[in-house]
């Protein structure tokens, strides 16, 4: 029955938690990493990733597949997401329903799809391919939006709805996400939740965002809102028992302070917990869907080591 | 392996994404109304260009962010106003193209290169902010390019091994100005002041995952570029013979010292020499 066990709780694995992880091995259910970090990494990167692969599950969680992309389907970016997810076996692998750049162009921002028949057709073929490729369910996540386009004809959830018919695929549930773009849109929440697929939600995501009164930013800079958390009890309560995730992407706070956070969840689910105050808008606006974690902390890595070779005597 | 999806996309759905992409990365609604009145709805608090210039605020800020990250020596030599000025002229010449932000500042140096602002007079300062770009991004790169870590290192065992070799996580570069100690100033959190011209020559280097500036001397760094410019199946001895002959009576015990740090630092490992690539 849905909505009776504890959740299984996991993180989004950050360069800056990497060493106390591996030193502490806290106790996190499974780990979600982003696969672009890792699927072209010959370095640190990929050698951590493997040692937290022995300890942890993980789950891989991408943000360049670019399934509604007019553009064809990156082979090679497919191919290499496969060679990372036979090395390191994770329990899902998940991108947006969004499309992220055309005429071979990244903009790395996750952007939305006009919901149409003729996108839906578009993106269902592409959804086919890649579980081809990959040789298992693909979890699409809704993203947040901020804008609407005038052609689309169907909603968010029955798109998604359809799309988990036509091909199989499942459901990465971003429950911060869906607040965002209803109060964006104008659309209740409880309306997005009445056509929504349950039975093929895999995974929720939850993570904070910023108010800025006349729309909301998904910033993943913070803790989750009061709103969501509410949304959150209730789509648990719905949803076979999926893995639920906190993604925090900007502003890190040390491991304990994000797992704190984590945990929220679990209370939330199983205690009566008062929503917090809510918080007054924003007077600044952050950057939606941060990247800049993404970036290897290099600089404090490199001047660690800088010498000349110990035993070199000057010559000339 | 299954066929890529070779049907065309949808056309209106290609003309909307090649239009969002455009007022994306120009962030210019000049001359667009009509189309961003067609293509986008307005919302229940703001107009429809409000809720694409949400988008439009956030790309290149976001980028930005990256490069900041990326090139945070430069970041600090130019200034952070005058460094997004620049970079962000970078990435509307040249946007991605890549599934990773790893590439993004692949062609920053090259760009400085051709776009500085002093081309009828040049002026050191811009010279030192192309060197630095390039070495930061050199050793950017080297955190995440292929190694020796899986195969293994040369040991003092093979030094008399004709196959030693530069393991290929290793960078050689020369430049007129200090760079590697202005970085290493910025990396101790120190404000240093733009540095007169003064040649440097540096190995990058990463060894069981670890990044490593090297200073080298000019014989040194000479050495070891005739090691990189090896043939498959040319003895390693080739190389050392010419700087054997430079170095004079002293010479032997000199070079096998240095051999001796490198290959304690992890430059050299034992070639493979007569197996080839078939990919
Ligand atoms: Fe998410």
């Amino acid at each position: 029955m849905p909505g009776t066990a504890l959740p299984q709780l996991g993180l989004g694995l950050r360069h800056v938690h990497v060493e106390h992880i591996l030193q502490h091995q806290p106790e996190v259910d499974w780990f979600e990493i982003i696969s672009e970090n890792f699927m072209f990494s010959h370095g640190r990167p990929r050698h951590v990733l493997r040692q937290v692969a022995e300890r942890y599950p993980l789950a891989m969680h991408g943000v360049s597949l670019s399934i509604g992309s007019s553009d064809p389907l990156d082979m090679a970016y497919l191919r290499a997401l496969k060679v990372l997810a036979d090395e390191i076996k994770p329990r899902w692998i998940s991108d947006h329903l969004c499309w992220t750049g055309v005429h071979g162009h990244n903009t790395h921002d996750l952007l939305p799809l006009p919901l149409t028949d003729e996108t839906l057709a578009h993106v269902a073929a592409r959804v086919r391919t890649v579980q081809d490729v990959l040789q298992r369910p693909l979890l699409l996540e809704n993203p947040s939006t901020y804008l609407r386009y005038a052609a689309s004809t169907w909603s968010e959830p029955a798109f998604l709805a359809e799309l988990v018919a036509q091909t199989g695929c499942q459901l990465l549930f971003d429950v911060n996400n869906c607040y965002v773009s209803c109060f964006n849109a104008g659309q209740d929440p409880q309306d997005y939740l009445a056509t929504l697929p349950w039975h093929a939600i895999a995974q929720l995501h939850l993570a904070g965002h910023q108010h800025c009164g006349t729309h909301i930013i998904d910033t993943h800079d913070r803790p989750v809102a009061a709103p969501v958390w509410e949304l959150f009890r209730q789509v648990w309560a719905r949803s076979p028992q999926p893995g639920v995730l906190l993604e925090w992407d900007a502003d890190i706070p040390d491991f304990d302070a994000c797992l704190a956070e984590l945990h929220k969840a679990r209370r939330y689910l199983h205690e009566d917990i008062p929503a917090d105050a809510a918080r007054p808008a924003a007077r600044h606006e952050a950057i939606s869907t941060p990247v800049d974690f993404l970036i290897a902390p290099v600089l404090q890595d490199a001047a660690t080591h800088t010498t000349e070779p110990r035993h070199a005597q000057p010559v000339l | 392996m299954p066929s890529p999806c070779s049907e065309a996309a949808p056309a209106a759905l290609t003309e909307l994404q090649h239009f969002m992409q455009q007022v994306l990365m120009s962030s210019d609604n000049r001359g667009r109304e009509a189309q961003i009145a067609r293509h986008i709805a307005p919302g229940p608090r703001l107009p429809a260009a409000e809720h694409l210039a949400i988008y439009q605020r956030a790309y290149l800020a976001r980028l930005l962010q990256c490069m900041q990250g990326q090139f945070k020596a430069l970041n600090h030599a130019l200034g952070p106003a005058l460094f997004r000025d620049f970079a962000a002229d970078y990435l509307r010449e040249q946007p991605s193209s890549s599934p990773t932000l790893a590439h993004l500042g692949a062609g920053f140096a090259d760009y400085l290169r051709r776009n500085r602002p002093d081309a009828d007079a040049p002026e050191d300062w811009i010279d030192f902010m192309i060197e630095l770009a390039d070495f930061e991004w050199s050793l950017y790169t080297l955190f995440d390019a292929p190694g020796a870590e899986g195969s293994g290192y040369a040991s003092v065992d093979d030094l008399a091994n004709p196959a030693l070799r530069l393991q290929p996580a290793l960078l050689l570069r020369q430049y007129r100005f200090p760079v590697n100690h202005y970085y290493q100033q910025v990396a101790d959190e120190q404000d240093p002041d733009h540095p007169d011209p003064a040649p440097v020559c540096v190995a990058l280097v990463r060894s069981h995952y670890r990044s490593g500036i090297f200073s080298l001397r000019p014989l040194q760094y000479e050495l070891l570029q005739r090691i990189a410019l090896l043939q498959p199946g040319q003895p390693f001895q080739l190389a050392v013979r010419h700087t054997l002959d430079q170095l004079g009576p002293a010479g032997h015990a000199t070079v096998q010292q240095w051999l001796l740090a490198w290959v304690q630092a992890g430059f050299l490992v034992i070639n493979q020499p007569y197996t080839t690539s078939c990919r």
